[in-house]
């Protein structure tokens, strides 16, 4: 589980990293509106997030996701009760 | 650090927004004539981003009806229908819509936006699914807020994705999916037909937001479930009274057992003052002017249709389908802003959106037709589009072909 949380981390940093121009690394702990996206931009990452993983990321859940590290602590659980069930 | 210290980027962007001219999300009119004329600074102004389709804002049937009320019932209702009261005109047009929609039910909010608020929130609850359209309006985002159903999007118009995300939802409770008629910014429809055998499909219910296609789409104006003939597969049509019908208030109207109830529970109807008399009566007069005159919406069409190709002919990028909302796509802000106020100069009021209150960034100059506009009036306002288009490069002046 340790190396598919790694994988995912890597992914999701890519798929903000394209939203975002001029940027080489996206860190973990950056916030996501810091990196100017707005929250129009924020959805479309978030969808293409789900699809990536074929998950779903309630609305309600956006509110707990501040960083591109909560991005993916929640999609990781996400996965993983997907997994369990 | 102040209170609204957090507003300070907004403060920034909106003071930039207003260093070209003047300020679009503050127009002040010194008067309003018509429903296509108004003035502005005192200057006469062709208005072109009302949502006034039909026109009936001045409608002589309409406005001696909500005259009479407002003699015979005074100005307003001081309460809520559960707490102080129902007057006779809410029921009677409720009555009236159930009948237009030939449905069960139907029940009038205070305004459009809290008729989603008041539908959504009460008609699903917690262990529930509402699946949206992710361009869906505000008060639809908001009213899935109130209903603490697990809330999820799907890709705009695509209902490859919405089967996609259905497909994805865990087992147990019940799922609404809510989609629009007319979207309000790109003036683009939902493919009902397609969305309504996913509903069938899944076993979901379906929502459908008749705002701006209420008296603008389907045979008898009913929007665009009739027109796309699903009618039966659309379990609640949430609509407004502020555009084709002239007023302000909202509805749903539906076949479900136990609606009744919802006047139980929706905590937007509950805890809002009705509707004055005079705004009922009025609302009524125009869904009988919308119901007996065809014609408008025949002239409503054929005004989209005449705007819609004369810009594109000029080279405008705009939706590919005429529709009443015609809004052009412009590459930022700042040329949005700069074309907006160039209008205005001209004398031609109409609505700008930015991101990201727009889809995908995109930064529109929205024009709303009404069957009211003559057709001098539109092609004054092509005239004057392709001109300043001309002058800040958004299009190529196309040269006329020389014979000879």
């Amino acid at each position: 589980m340790a190396y598919e949380a790694n994988h995912v981390a890597v992914r999701i940093k890519g798929l903000v990293a394209e939203r975002v121009p001029r940027i080489d690394a996206v860190a973990g702990d950056a916030r996501i509106r810091d990196l100017g996206l707005d929250s129009v931009a924020v959805m479309d990452l978030v969808m293409a997030v789900e699809d990536q993983y074929e998950v779903i990321v309630p609305l309600e859940r956006l509110a707990e996701i501040e960083t591109v590290d909560d991005l993916i602590r929640v999609v990781c659980g996400l996965i993983q009760g997907r997994v369990v069930s | 650090m102040s209170l609204l210290s957090h507003l300070s980027p907004l403060r920034d962007a909106y003071h930039r927004l207003t260093q070209a001219g003047g300020d679009p999300f503050d127009v002040n009119f010194d008067a309003i004539l018509s429903p296509t004329e108004g003035v502005l600074n005192g200057s006469r102004m062709l208005l072109l981003g009302t949502n006034n389709y039909l026109g009936l804002t001045f409608d002589p049937a309409c406005v001696a009806s909500a005259a009479q009320a407002l003699q015979m019932q005074g100005t307003g209702t001081t309460g809520s229908r559960i707490a102080n009261g129902t007057y006779g005109g809410h029921r009677a047009l409720e009555e009236q819509l159930a009948r237009f929609y030939g449905r069960r039910s139907a029940m009038v909010f205070t305004t459009g936006y809290q008729a989603n608020l008041g539908m959504l929130s009460s008609l699903v609850g917690p262990g529930d699914h509402i699946v949206i359209d992710a361009d869906s309006h505000a008060s639809i985002y908001d009213g899935v807020k109130l209903s603490r159903a697990t809330v999820t999007r799907f890709r705009h118009n695509d209902p490859k994705d919405l089967s996609c995300r259905l497909g994805r939802l865990p087992a147990g409770g019940n799922t609404l999916i809510v989609v629009e008629g007319v979207y309000s910014m790109l003036g683009d429809s939902a493919p009902l037909a397609e969305i309504a055998a996913i509903k069938r499909e899944f076993g979901a219910y379906l929502l459908v937001d008749e705002a701006h296609s209420m008296g603008v789409l389907g045979k008898n104006g009913r929007g665009l479930a009739e027109a796309a003939g699903v009618e039966a597969e659309v379990d609640f049509i949430v609509g407004t009274f502020s555009k084709s019908l002239g007023a302000i208030g909202g509805f749903c109207v539906s076949d479900q057992q136990d609606f009744e109830l919802l006047r139980l529970v929706s905590r937007p109807y509950m805890f809002t003052a009705s509707l004055p008399p005079s705004i009922i009566a009025s609302v009524s007069a125009a869904l009988d002017r919308l119901q007996q005159e065809p014609a408008l919406r025949r002239r409503l069409s054929d005004n989209a249709r005449r705007l819609h190709t004369a810009l594109v002919a000029a080279g405008f990028v705009i939706s590919p389908k005429p529709s009443p909302i015609i809004s052009i796509q412009l590459a930022s802000p700042e040329l949005a802003i700069a074309f907006w106020n160039r209008l205005i100069d001209a004398g031609i009021y109409i609505n700008l959106a930015l991101p990201p209150a727009t889809p995908r960034g995109i930064a529109l100059l929205r024009s709303s037709v009404s069957a009211a506009h003559s057709e001098e009036q539109l092609d004054r306002v092509v005239d004057a589009m392709v001109a300043i288009a001309g002058e800040l490069g958004v299009i190529t002046p196309r040269r006329r072909a020389v014979s000879g």
